[in-house]
């Protein structure tokens, strides 16, 4: 009896239950592990070395190698390797025959390839083949004889075998314990979601991390890698190893496997031993924009103390930025009076929490605006006087998220619709505004000024670093030129929702605009359109239909509130037209739907009326919202990185 | 119990505005007093109609003649091209004199032709930046002359330029012409108050929180 009491009283226990939580999703993990590997499992091993079918051709220059390899009945590969040495990055094809679990045969052709600076190439298969074509044409990639001399394959393998992935192990591991910590830990729903938050943003940010590898992923990442290493260098020059210089010009080989992505860190490592190059530096911290790289430089710069390999620096200077952004959040969930799980859905859009694993400063744009935010409506739903200390903090929070994108700026102004009750008298709520008007003020001059500047040196090629036929000047003075055509430009673009830039490639833009908001993971993909069917109900149900009634917002707030958010859309669009779009054109390039991530919860405000209010519990609307969280974000990580990259 | 909290809000109050003070003062010197520093007052650097121009010869001299328009010029910095026929050991040096327009020589001195080669090897359009002490001594027009020493006949090292009219403060005097503008960047003294913004707004918080906290002391 007393040992029974005993077990109750461990499973009574918070830290019992979630070690066993754990321990439960690493079972389950491991399960998942034995059935990828039911095949190798079942048939064992299996190792064919097909170099004796490799036959090699010439036509002229032009030179060929083809290897054609009968299985006979079929039997189920896991992977292809080709050994060799390899002169330029050759690209090759693997057509397959395959047999389909009813026995039928089917076709598939994969695309990969080997890259110069390793002397192995990876080709994932998983299927039960038949025959296999392995091709290489070099009419287009090898330049002549000589190269071809230099392009020898040694070995042609194709193999089956028990394998421990441990970045399939470890996404099954995290998502099957946070599952299982929302299902057994139910008031974490209700009671304490900035905990739940710190969970979801740990496990899924860490995956991230480690799934992404040594190299540039989201937009412009090399951009901040250079910043992040330049800064993390000190002293007025900076040393470059070959692996930083690499990554920074984005030089790096892709991977498609998870062999591939280990001779990437073996290779980056390698790199690092190699001097490179000198450069001048930044003088301090001095530079408005790149304050925001500060978390990155301090992790990245302890990763160089305590002497890590560079891919482990890598890393820790992206998590940096996660630590950064796991505390804010964590801290704006707590602290927010209502609506904390908007803040929870939106904090762990993925397309929130991959720029929050990587090198970027909207990440602490974002994290910073979000918590300012929830200062200042707190300030709005709470019915006592004003509190000092929160609204200046909301304030200065606001400001230095707007360091690095001064455009989110005029969403300041709305502490300018604070109702003068709020105040001890008129005048305290005039001089209140006039400062936050001026705040307003100095926060555009680090806008207007460089542009005005640059208007009296007229500097017509002052715009964009990324180049291109621009500048900033110029347009302007199209603008001036053109005041209809400009008028109408701006109000059909911001309001067309299907124009939005995500990599500049038609086949990658081309998706929902929720998608390419919240569903995006930059270069490695974005969810397709039916994945919105999840999402857009969601978010619906954030922004309609609270789960409680919540403060409610005078008409002239909301009016307020929608021309502030309609002032920072177009302030977003013409710096864009601005800076990156060629002098005249009559569309506007470079806008990408994540610039309107920060301005999500402003736009909490004005939607719900309060007359609309769910009937569920509590419980079940946020385990509803989780949910889907959750859906969403395993989805993302496991097609977007898992599958395509490290299996 | 009631007092002393008014106590409280009334020493916080005093407190913003001793910061808003302090940060007044702080305001005032960093507008009175500015920091040295440097910015581009003229640059050549379009590479959309990059060219190569006249070559750095041993012995012959190739002069170059700069706008300077009266400014502190400290650094200029000029592009070069390398191309070698066979690897070579040494070389050679680039000696460069900065003359003002009365030929009266203001600084001298050379760099190795190995230096453009390994910033060339980086991949990337890098300048070579001549030191120019002449900062004290302004004129209209400064020359520059550059002169091969020991570089190898397998090596021809050569300007590179542009068509870039709008850019072409810098012309060759004298040596082989070229059709075309050499790229170059020239910087100058400048004031700076960089930390001018940030106590702005560090002053505009402090007054803000200073508002907010006498009215509530008044209150009670």
């Amino acid at each position: 009896m007393q040992s029974v009491k005993k077990k109750i009283w461990f499973f009574q226990k918070k830290w019992c239950r979630a070690v066993l939580v754990a321990l439960l999703a690493v079972l389950l993990a491991a399960a998942v592990e034995f059935a990828w590997n039911y095949q190798s499992l079942r048939w064992g091993d299996l190792q064919r070395d097909v170099t004796a079918s490799l036959e090699s051709t010439q036509d002229g220059d032009a030179w060929k190698y083809e290897c054609v390899y009968d299985f006979g009945d079929g039997v189920y590969l896991d992977k292809l390797l080709i050994r060799g040495s390899f002169a330029v990055d050759m690209p090759y094809t693997v057509e397959l025959v395959t047999k389909n679990e009813f026995g039928e045969d089917g076709q598939k052709t994969v695309e990969d390839k080997a890259f110069a600076v390793y002397e192995e190439a990876f080709t994932n298969i998983g299927q039960t083949v038949r025959s296999l074509t392995f091709r290489v044409d070099s009419e287009e990639n090898l330049k002549g004889k000589e190269d071809m001399e230099d392009f020898q394959i040694d070995q042609i393998l194709v193999y089956r075998q028990f394998c421990f992935n441990k970045y399939r192990f470890l996404f099954f591991a995290v998502i099957f314990f946070l599952a299982g910590l929302v299902l057994v830990f139910r008031k974490l729903l209700t009671d304490h979601l900035e905990w739940l938050f710190a969970a979801f943003a740990a496990g899924f940010g860490m995956l991230m991390l480690l799934l992404s590898g040594p190299g540039s992923q989201t937009w412009d990442e090399q951009i901040h890698y250079r910043n992040v290493y330049q800064l993390a260098s000190g002293g007025s020059s900076v040393d470059w190893n070959a692996a930083a210089w690499y990554n920074y010009k984005n030089e790096l080989p892709e991977f498609n496997t998870k062999e591939e992505l280990f001779m990437l860190r073996q290779y980056q490592n390698e790199n690092a031993r190699i001097a490179f190059h000198s450069s001048d530096n930044f003088s301090d911290f001095g530079q408005m924009a790149i304050r925001a790289y500060l978390p990155m430089v301090l992790f990245y710069r302890a990763g160089k103390l305590l002497g890590l390999p560079y891919s482990t620096v890598y890393m820790l200077g992206r998590m940096g930025n996660l630590v950064c952004y796991l505390v804010i959040l964590w801290l704006a969930i707590r602290i927010a009076k209502e609506k904390k799980i908007l803040i929870f859905a939106l904090a762990v859009l993925p397309t929130v929490v991959f720029q929050e694993s990587m090198y970027t400063y909207d990440g602490v744009v974002f994290s910073l605006m979000v918590l300012g935010f929830v200062l200042l409506l707190n300030e709005f739903s709470d019915t006592g006087r004003i509190h000092a200390f929160r609204f200046v903090a909301a304030v200065a929070l606001i400001v230095a998220g707007c360091l690095s994108k001064a455009v989110y700026v005029p969403m300041l102004l709305f502490a300018l619709a604070l109702p003068n009750a709020k105040f001890q008298n008129r005048r305290q709520a005039y001089l209140c505004k006039v400062c936050v008007c001026v705040i307003f003020l100095l926060m555009m001059s680090t806008f207007v000024l460089p542009v005005l500047t640059s208007s009296a040196e007229t500097n017509l090629a002052y715009s964009d670093a990324r180049g291109g036929d621009t500048g900033v000047l110029a347009q302007l003075i199209s603008m001036i030129r053109h005041p209809v055509a400009t008028v109408k430009l701006f109000v059909s673009s911001i309001f067309s929702f299907d124009n939005f830039r995500n990599l500049g490639v038609e086949s990658a833009d081309r998706y929902l605009m929720t998608n390419l908001m919240c569903l995006n993971f930059a270069a490695l993909g974005t969810l397709a359109d039916k994945w919105s069917l999840l999402l857009l109900p969601m978010l619906c149900l954030l922004f309609f239909i609270p789960s409680r009634r919540v403060y409610e917002y005078s008409a002239a707030q909301r009016v307020w509130m929608g021309l502030l958010l309609f002032g920072t859309a177009v302030l977003i669009w013409l710096a864009m037209y601005l800076s990156f779009t060629a002098v005249g054109s009559a569309k506007i390039e470079g806008v990408q739907a994540r610039y309107y991530l920060p301005l999500l919860v402003p736009l909490s405000c004005i939607t719900g009326t309060g007359r609309l209010v769910s009937r569920m519990k509590e419980q079940t609307y946020n385990g509803i919202v989780v949910g889907i969280s959750w859906i969403l974000l395993s989805e993302c990580i496991y097609q977007l990185m898992l599958v395509s990259r490290c299996l | 119990m009631g007092k002393a909290v008014v106590m409280g809000k009334n020493r916080i109050h005093q407190i913003c505005q001793a910061v808003s003070l302090v940060l007044l003062i702080l305001l005032v010197i960093s507008v009175l007093i500015p920091a040295k520093g440097t910015s581009v007052v003229d640059f050549n650097v379009d590479t959309d109609s990059l060219r190569q121009m006249s070559c750095v010869q041993n012995g012959q001299e190739l002069e170059l003649k700069y706008l300077a328009q009266d400014r502190r010029i400290t650094k200029f910095t000029l592009y070069f091209n390398v191309e070698q026929r066979e690897e070579a050991q040494d070389c050679g040096r680039i000696c460069y004199t900065w003359k003002s327009e009365t030929g009266e020589i203001l600084y001298e001195d050379s760099f190795p032709v190995s230096k453009i080669i390994r910033e060339k090897m980086v991949g990337m359009l890098t300048g070579t930046e001549l030191p120019a002490t002449f900062a004290d001594d302004p004129g209209q027009v400064v020359k520059l002359s550059l002169r091969g020493e020991g570089i190898p006949a397998s090596v021809k090292v050569c300007l590179l330029g542009n068509g870039n009219r709008e850019g072409g403060l810098v012309e060759v005097q004298y040596g082989v012409k070229y059709p075309g503008f050499p790229l170059f960047q020239a910087e100058a003294e400048a004031k700076e108050r960089p930390y001018t913004w940030d106590l702005l707004m560090l002053l505009a918080l402090a007054l803000l929180l200073t508002v907010l906290t006498k009215e509530e002391k008044c209150s009670r």
